[in-house]
């Protein structure tokens, strides 16, 4: 299935600002970021560049609503979802 | 006793000329904290019932100036200014980085809550002998600088005569307004050091309209009592470490490094956010640096971050400006919203605009919204006065000392862009809304949605319980209740918070305060309740508007026009983003799909009392 992926902030550089990936059915935000991590080579366990994933900075969304209101990391994705990932970001 | 705190709050009526100290319950500032949470408590309790009736320029509204228990005591102190919003009928955590935050904690007061009137323009001023009211009308009309000069000189005098053998070791610290506060010009800043302002809200017209020109204080105590001293120690010196390490607004100011944020991902407002890229590159940061800076660490009371930078013009046309950096704000805002691309330009109109005690951010967006009239002829020179050219300087100014001093067309643009737009209108025939970029009556920070790739996106404004304010925009109605919520309630700076791992800030609260404060309850309760409160306050509104559910909870007519020009040139904000998201946002927060706080969730966030009034609402 089809999952879109907006991303902001730091994480530009590492993931780029869009893209589509193809996972199996079932496949949680987990298996999405270890894809996404995976793609973009980037080594440290569990962190999307300096961000952990499960942490407090990033703020992960499925259509909008964060994951840490859904199941976390084990959220289950479907066709069509988009996923959010953003990191700790204001102005001044 | 929670520790963190002075242990008293100061409550003057200005009608009576009564003074009092006051205190609130230990579980009151559990929930609340101070700052922006617990204004906002304090105005539910006192206000709540009549809020509709509410005139925020009458004497029945309270201007509230609250630090917080770690203001002081963690890095970058600030003061929250609040009260019922002239522009939003709703409230505002308004901050300013300050000393003033530092010695009222040092007198011995947490924060100053004013009610009332007084018959003649007078200022406060709180030492640890208590608070006095003194005669300010040798004060009223005079510029920013002239009335810190002259306030600094005063009541540094009298203290020194009062107790001559004890120093004061620094210089009284203050918030004032400028003409444009006095003149009750309804996005005005509550103003300090020159050129720091609680820009957002219009306290500034609040302080105007109870003929209160400052509040001063010198305290001569030590800070608050923290609750586990060698805790809080160890935790000062990590968050200092992760501080000190991040360098990028220390080296360029939030007007150099932020230009990698609004203006590099072309959400930069030109010309009345008309278009959000421009070419002059060579506006940004550099042009500033070599030629005007002549300070380049200047930081606030206990900052490590240090992004201040003092600008000053030392020959030509504006000799003798002095401003801060300008930061990106007001780059944009004082420059490029006005298609002003000249550095020396750019300072000198957010010094005038400093002067006058107009906020730099919202002041300007009404003097754009009356240039892109001009623009398209629907304001001509007959109506000014003068031409309103985009980038001439001159001109600008004379329209910010015109609205700061309500005279001629000044005094419907002192309005604010939303009601200038509806006196405008009305006055021309034409329908001038759609140029107006505000959310609720607060107009918008200078980080625009439409490119999508600054942190301001679909509902970070139209959902905002705080507006066009960008320091606290909505994302999820979750991750960010334990940032500037929070940050604006702790009262501590923004800029000494974001890089720091959350946990060590919250683990810092909990050691100040013995408060078992965590972030998860941020996120799911306190923060929560703080925003629900504000929420009602913005749907009861009035006395001249209340906002409408879902229809006013959305971007301005601009925010969805195509981006004309730049890298993102034809996107927009997308209406069903904004549509989606909203309603998540609503839930989340457990709010009705229009907004209004569900019974359940007012039982389960302490608000019960709020039940009748939004009972009403969801007829």
């Amino acid at each position: 299935m089809k999952i879109n992926i907006r991303v902001f902030g730091d994480l530009v550089s590492t993931l780029g600002r869009r893209q589509t990936v193809e996972l199996d059915e079932g496949a949680t935000i987990l298996s999405l970021t270890n894809r996404l991590a995976e793609k973009a080579r980037l080594k440290r366990q569990g962190h999307l560049g300096n961000h952990k994933v499960n942490g407090d900075e990033l703020a992960v969304l499925v259509n909008g609503r964060n994951i840490r209101l859904l199941n976390g990391l084990e959220t289950i994705l479907h066709e069509g979802d988009e996923v959010v990932f953003l990191p700790p970001a204001a102005g001044g | 006793m929670p520790r963190g705190y002075a242990g008293k709050f100061l409550e003057i009526d200005l009608s009576k000329e009564q003074i009092k100290d006051i205190t609130f319950n230990e579980s009151v500032l559990q929930a609340y904290l101070g700052g922006r949470g617990l204004a906002t408590k304090i105005l539910w309790d006192r206000l709540g019932d009549s809020w509709a009736k509410v005139d925020p320029l009458g004497p029945n509204n309270m201007f509230l100036a609250l630090t917080g228990p770690m203001t002081a005591i963690y890095p970058g102190a600030r003061i929250c200014c609040s009260g019922k919003s002239p522009l939003s009928n709703g409230t505002v955590g308004s901050t300013a980085s300050t000393e003033f935050a530092a010695e009222l904690k040092m007198a011995g007061y947490d924060g100053v809550i004013v009610t009332g009137k007084a018959n003649r323009p007078v200022y406060i001023l709180v030492t640890d002998e208590g608070g006095e009211i003194r005669s300010a009308s040798h004060l009223w009309g005079k510029l920013g600088e002239d009335t810190i000069r002259i306030l600094n000189k005063e009541v540094t005098e009298e203290l020194t005569k009062r107790k001559p053998n004890i120093g004061l070791w620094r210089e009284p610290g203050m918030i004032y307004i400028g003409p444009a506060g006095e003149n009750k010009v309804r996005n005005a800043a509550v103003m300090t050091k020159i050129c720091h302002a609680a820009g957002y809200g219009g306290y500034g017209a609040v302080m105007g309209s109870k003929n209160l020109k400052a509040i001063v204080a010198k305290g001569r105590s030590k800070l608050p009592e923290v609750d586990a001293p060698e805790a809080v120690k160890l935790l000062w010196k990590e968050v200092h470490r992760h501080l000190i390490a991040e360098n990028g607004f220390r080296r360029m100011g939030t007007g150099y490094a932020g230009y990698s944020v609004g203006a590099d991902t072309s959400s930069e407002p030109i010309r009345n956010w008309q278009e959000e890229w421009h070419d002059e590159r060579r506006f940004g940061g550099p042009s500033f640096e070599t030629r005007y800076w002549v300070k380049k660490l200047w930081s606030d009371f206990n900052c490590t971050t240090s992004c201040m930078k003092l600008s000053c013009i030392k020959t030509g046309r504006w000799k003798g400006d002095i401003t801060d950096m300008p930061d990106y704000e007001l780059q944009a805002y004082c420059g490029t919203n006005l298609g002003i691309f000249d550095a020396g330009d750019n300072i000198h109109i957010s010094t005038v605009i400093d002067n006058l005690g107009h906020s730099g951010i919202n002041g300007p967006n009404t003097m754009g919204f009356a240039a892109e009239l001009y623009q398209r002829g629907i304001l001509t020179k007959k109506d000014l006065g003068f031409e309103l050219k985009w980038g001439d300087a001159a001109a600008f100014e004379k329209l910010a000392w015109l609205i700061a001093k309500r005279e001629g067309i000044g005094d419907i643009l002192a309005e604010g862009t939303f009601r200038a737009a509806t006196k405008i209108s009305k006055m021309k025939g034409v329908d001038v809304a759609p140029y107006a970029v505000h959310v609720k009556g607060i107009e918008i920070g200078a980080h625009g949605t439409r490119s999508d790739a600054d942190y301001t996106h679909d509902i970070s404004y139209a959902a905002n319980v705080q507006g066009g304010d960008h320091t606290s925009v909505a994302v999820d109605g979750y991750s960010e209740l334990s940032s500037a919520v929070f940050t604006d309630s702790a009262v501590i700076c923004n800029f000494c918070f974001f890089w720091v791992p959350r946990a060590l800030v919250f683990d810092f609260a909990k050691a100040v305060t013995g408060f078992p404060i965590t972030m998860e309850s941020w996120k799911k309760e306190n923060g929560p309740r703080i925003v629900t409160l504000q929420r009602a306050f913005l749907l009861l509104g009035g006395p001249d508007i209340a906002w409408t559910p879902i229809e006013d909870d959305d971007n301005p007519p601009r925010f969805y026009e195509p981006l004309p020009s730049g890298p993102h040139k034809g996107k927009t904000t997308s209406r069903d983003q904004v549509k989606q998201k909203r309603q998540v946002y609503f839930e989340t927060l457990g709010w009705d799909e229009r907004g209004v706080p569900k019974k359940e969730t007012l039982e389960k966030l302490g608000l019960n009392d709020l039940e009748p009034a939004m009972k009403e609402l969801r007829k």
